[in-house]
């Protein structure tokens, strides 16, 4: 029984069963959200131009959040459900494999360092997730949908510059919320 | 009607990594026009109807819109054809949105007729014949079994907001409330998951090192070389446009 018991190292891993299934819930949660967000995105016109921002700004928020909750290989599981399940609703299901992976893992490695209680934390948390996510995501849009290379670039940044704030915002309140709830340790 | 169900996970993993790979490495509208005409006569001969992948098209004619949209507003390709302020149309962008549609269709269609061809049980055995220890293997079937039951949960809760007085019909009513519906979608999930792992610990699972299964997985001699002739096949195509 000694391999279902939570296993520490380094404040990266947690391997128990609850962590597992958890990233399993989260991560379809986490899909459950992004094709909602998706459906806003397409409707409003900086979607339509490739621009996905609150859809971005969920996925940025989720990736951070589970990370935070279960750790790894918790974070990753949920990560990589959202990104093989988004394939019934985006093309850019393969650039999410790679995006979401580099993200949680980011996010372990400050939480790692950190204790996540201050802003800073989650600001430099959700800087590799969404510079990191959305370089990946936008090199995505250019091999798969054969946009133009200044387009891609200019909406990645655009999309970095909106989803950071918003989902470092998100991220901390929720956490709290989530901590004080006393439904995980 | 072909069962392709019965066939080996590895056999239609492989063509499906020959469709991606291939869509994505390839610059010719013939080659993704062929492989969307692949995927559309599987999808008839196996299920005798295109109904499966009636919803994908339509999603993936509202994306081709969008690649038809920045083509239009930003490509460069081709001789100008009209320009008016800072709006300049060059000729190579209903090529290239053509391009961009086929590619995506050919990604999305093909992965997901692999996803509805292929049971979750048999991409966990594929997985630990692949030496995935069987605790994360497994993680496969459970993502499947739950999708259902966290999908009703947000339902209930948009119901639960409709008793209120809080309409949640439509997609726009979806849409509106969806700030409100998914904090208790988090906390109903982390309930879940709670007990869902201290029931299955329960049960053993992570007990013993191994796990047996109904219905395990054998690769035949045919399937073997068809996945052979797949990778030969898409070696090939690499070469072809890469060299020629």
């Amino acid at each position: 029984m000694e391999k279902e018991q939570a296993l520490v190292k380094g404040n990266i891993f947690k391997t128990d069963t609850k962590s597992l299934i958890g990233g399993v819930i989260m991560g379809i949660v986490f899909v459950i959200a992004c094709q909602i967000t998706g459906q806003i995105d397409d409707m409003l016109p900086t979607g339509k131009m490739g621009m996905y921002l609150i859809n971005g700004t969920v996925w940025a928020f989720f990736t951070a959040l589970i990370t935070l909750i279960y750790k790894q290989p918790g974070g990753i599981i949920a990560a990589e459900v959202e990104a093989l399940v988004s394939v019934s609703y985006s093309p850019l299901w393969v650039s999410f494999i790679f995006a979401n992976g580099i993200g949680t893992i980011w996010v372990s490695i400050i939480a790692a360092k950190y204790d996540m209680t201050k802003w800073s934390h989650h600001i430099l948390a959700q800087a590799g997730v969404c510079i990191l996510g959305n370089i990946i995501v936008g090199i995505g849009m250019l091999f798969i949908f054969g946009i133009p290379v200044n387009v891609a670039i200019i909406e990645t940044l655009i999309t970095i510059g909106v989803t950071w704030p918003l989902a470092t915002i998100l991220t901390k309140k929720v956490y709290e919320a989530v901590k004080k709830s006393g439904l995980v340790k | 009607m072909i069962n392709v169900k019965e066939l080996d996970p590895r056999v239609k993993l492989t063509w499906c990594l020959f469709l991606i790979l291939t869509a994505l490495v390839s610059q010719s509208m013939v080659q993704n026009g062929v492989l969307l005409f692949c995927i559309v006569v599987i999808e008839i001969m196996t299920q005798k109807s295109l109904q499966r992948l009636k919803v994908p098209a339509i999603l993936l004619l509202l994306v081709g819109s969008q690649i038809l949209i920045i083509n239009l507003l930003f490509g460069r390709a081709g001789t100008l054809l009209f320009s008016w302020g800072f709006l300049s149309i060059y000729s190579g962008f209903i090529s290239a949105a053509i391009m961009g549609f086929l590619r995506i269709s050919v990604i999305s269609l093909g992965a997901i007729q692999f996803a509805c061809n292929t049971d979750a049980t048999d991409i966990a055995q594929m997985l630990i014949k692949w030496h995935v220890p069987y605790r994360y293997a497994m993680l496969v079937p459970i993502t499947a079994r739950f999708f259902p039951v966290m999908v009703n949960e947000y339902k209930s809760i948009c119901d639960s907001h409709s008793v209120r007085g809080v309409p949640c019909d439509t997609v726009m009513e979806h849409i509106k409330n969806l700030p409100a519906a998914m904090l208790p979608l988090i906390y109903r999930a982390l309930r879940i998951s709670n007990d869902a792992s201290l029931s299955i610990e329960l049960r053993g699972y992570g007990r013993y090192d191994t796990r047996s299964f109904n219905k395990p997985i054998e690769m035949s001699t045919f399937e073997g070389i068809a996945i052979l002739l797949i990778i030969i096949a898409y070696i090939s195509l690499l070469l072809y446009t890469v060299f020629l």
